[in-house]
């Protein structure tokens, strides 16, 4: 197997979505920077860098909270979806940030002439067994060495070389990045900073995250619990065609299955597998467009009939065999073979 | 999300939630007392 490697796909959108992403970034690190400037200045070069160390640091947690929030935010309000659309390259950006940031504590050695102390710190193994007092530093390490790894393999290219599947599991390694992440902070900065601000910052940031997260994995159970089996058979009920928003999809589960999202197009009734081919993305909570269910990700297509991407693409998807029974939708769960054509004209 | 994954992100943001908050709290109820004049500079007996 092979495959190839394509440049990123500029396009208007995500010019103006990275345009924002670096201007954010200027603006939080300018204003960090004047605010502690001013509030009290350096008195030598080691405290000058140690602010863009603490600017760096904070501006890298703070994009890392947004960009885990995203994802459950946009699974819980659609309004949010237009952030999911680049949020590799947000990814990318915070990776960047970190690593500024490291570079920083580099600097900040190399400027005392005392680059082997941290060696020592990070090797003073008896310290690995207190709480406080934790190389806290050897903590960040590890998160950023998770991030590196993310940051190489956000590209399309890994995407399909590692499939969606294995790459979805590798990036889920970003949960436990920022819990490190918080726990550097928790066991270096707020050990010495008295203010309440970094303990409410970083408390606040985390319970936010993880909140957002239970909250939609919640709301995806209860979606998975809903869905009823036709009695006498193994089909699954969707409800009457109406009850399917026109244009859009309503989503089954089979106990033990994948989630199968039911499309209605007018008088067209289809059902494709939930999982987009490109980076399984929710299909069901996409709709469509000129014709074509559309990911609300990153707006992959394919076509109800058959679950084949229009040409020139190549991509297809798991189809399902529907019928109306009694005035009420059915899916049949065992799934066709990708791009088998099932939809049905129903009226 | 398929399946396998939505089982992996119910496990975890759990027993990463009450992970992390544990830490923190703990953290914070054990950090020792500020130091006087306490600088974050490195001593310079330590630069030898």
């Amino acid at each position: 197997m092979s495959v190839a490697l394509r440049a990123v796909q500029w396009n208007r959108d995500k010019l103006v979505y990275d345009g924002i992403l670096i201007a954010g970034v200027a603006l939080y690190l300018a204003s960090y920077l004047v605010l502690a400037w001013g509030a009290e200045p350096p008195k030598n070069l080691p405290d000058a860098i140690d602010l863009w160390i603490r600017a760096t640091g904070s501006c890298a947690f703070l994009m890392l909270t947004i960009i885990l929030s995203i994802g459950p935010l946009a699974r819980l309000d659609r309004r949010f979806l237009p952030l999911l659309y680049n949020r590799r390259h947000f990814g990318v950006l915070a990776f960047l940030v970190a690593l500024v940031h490291f570079s920083f504590l580099l600097d900040w050695y190399i400027v005392q002439h005392a680059l082997p102390n941290l060696g020592a710190e990070l090797t003073n193994w008896p310290h690995y067994a207190r709480f406080i007092g934790f190389p806290f530093k050897a903590v960040g390490l590890v998160a950023l060495l998770i991030l590196f790894l993310l940051a190489a393999t956000s590209h399309d290219f890994w995407l399909i070389f590692l499939t969606p599947r294995a790459w979805k599991f590798l990036h889920m390694a970003l949960y436990v990045a920022y819990g490190l992440i918080v726990m550097h902070v928790a066991l270096g900065h707020m050990q010495d900073e008295r203010s309440p601000l970094v303990p409410l910052v970083l408390i606040g940031a985390f319970v936010v995250v993880a909140g957002l997260h239970l909250r939609a994995g919640r709301r995806e159970r209860k979606t998975e619990r809903k869905t009823d089996r036709a009695p006498g058979s193994g089909w699954l009920t969707v409800g009457p065609p109406a009850a399917i928003p026109d244009k859009g999809a309503r989503i089954v589960a089979a106990p033990g299955g994948e989630r199968i999202a039911v499309f209605r197009d007018g008088n067209q009734i289809g059902a494709v597998t939930n999982l987009c081919a490109h980076q399984n993305g929710p299909l069901g909570e996409g709709r469509i467009v000129d014709g074509c269910i559309t990911c609300p990700w990153h707006a992959y297509q394919y076509r109800l009939a058959d679950g084949c991407a229009p040409p020139p693409f190549t991509e297809k998807l798991v189809t399902y065999r529907v019928r109306v029974e009694r005035g009420l939708v059915e899916v049949d769960p065992t799934p066709l073979p990708p791009g088998t054509a099932a939809a049905i004209v129903v009226g | 999300m398929t399946r396998a994954h939505r089982s992996l992100h119910r496990l975890l943001w759990p027993i990463l939630a009450i992970a992390v908050v544990l830490g923190v709290a703990l953290a914070l109820w054990l950090r020792p007392p500020p130091e006087p004049g306490q600088t974050r500079a490195i001593p310079l007996e330590q630069l030898g």
